[in-house]
């Protein structure tokens, strides 16, 4: 399994539009399979051990869209994927552990950055 | 994930919930966890690891050790059992090779109550509804008057 590196590109416009759909389908069937098995772990650092979610980690810059629509929808964890995918991390110290917070400042950072 | 698909998962995660039973008591919610829920916090997720809540006093470990910490600083010391004893609220911890797993809460009526990870909110007869399955077992009981609050 290859580690994407962290992007370091300028904001763009309309990056959901590059997504290709077989990259698509095949986040979506990751995505739903490690939501499922890890729906009742209470420590997200096991979660992110499922092989689905390396897998999801391992598709890279196409991902990142992808997590960012499925975040809106409070389904998942998904700042681990977005943090190792890109090399940043948008939340501000004093919102860890708040996961509404989490969820909007990367939110944010995928507007900032053309990916919503 | 539809109420009918957790509802499944549940029965076949947690192999003694299926012949016990057990009432869902709240929604899944992905903004806190069990141990967040069994300290009276609904609006954090509590975990060891650097990007989540863990209060300052307890080491940030996964062992169980430190989640006992956790409890100590709200007030519970450690007891023998789980059974009801008018007066005291007690806690129950989860450990798997010396790691926490879960921990659940037990009500004023005697009854326990846990949140399910990203999942609902349970209530289930005893603590060891949930061993056998990913929570692996009970270590250790903890207990605190009604009313104590902690650090």
């Amino acid at each position: 399994m290859t580690t994407p590196q962290p992007t370091s590109e300028s904001p763009q416009p309309s990056k959901q539009l590059d997504v290709k759909p077989a990259d698509r389908q095949r986040f979506n069937e990751l995505a739903d399979q490690w939501e499922e098995e890890t729906f009742f772990m209470s420590r997200s650092d096991l979660a992110i051990a499922h092989p689905a979610h390396q897998e999801i980690i391992s598709m890279g810059q196409p991902a990142v869209p992808l997590i960012l629509e499925r975040m809106r929808t409070e389904s998942g964890h998904w700042f681990e994927a977005l943090e190792q995918i890109t090399g940043e991390d948008p939340v501000s110290p004093a919102d860890y552990g708040n996961i509404a917070a989490m969820q909007n400042s990367w939110l944010q950072w995928g507007e900032d950055h053309g990916y919503v | 994930m539809a109420m009918s698909r957790w509802l499944t998962w549940l029965n076949v995660s947690f192999p003694h919930l299926r012949g016990e039973g057990f009432v869902v008591v709240g929604p899944p919610s992905i903004r806190y966890n069990c141990i967040a829920y069994s300290a009276g916090d609904t609006g954090q997720w509590w975990e060891y690891t650097p990007r989540h809540y863990w209060p300052s006093y307890a080491t940030r470990s996964a062992s169980i050790e430190s989640l006992q910490e956790v409890f100590a600083g709200l007030a519970f010391v450690e007891c023998n059992d789980g059974r009801f004893e008018p007066g005291y609220q007690k806690v129950a911890l989860y450990e798997d090779n010396g790691e926490y797993r879960h921990a659940s809460i037990q009500m004023p009526n005697g009854a326990w109550r846990s949140k399910m990870g990203r999942g609902p909110v349970i209530e289930h007869r005893n603590p060891e509804s949930l061993s056998g399955g990913p929570y692996g077992e009970v270590h250790s009981f903890m207990r605190r008057t009604h009313g104590a609050q902690g650090l």
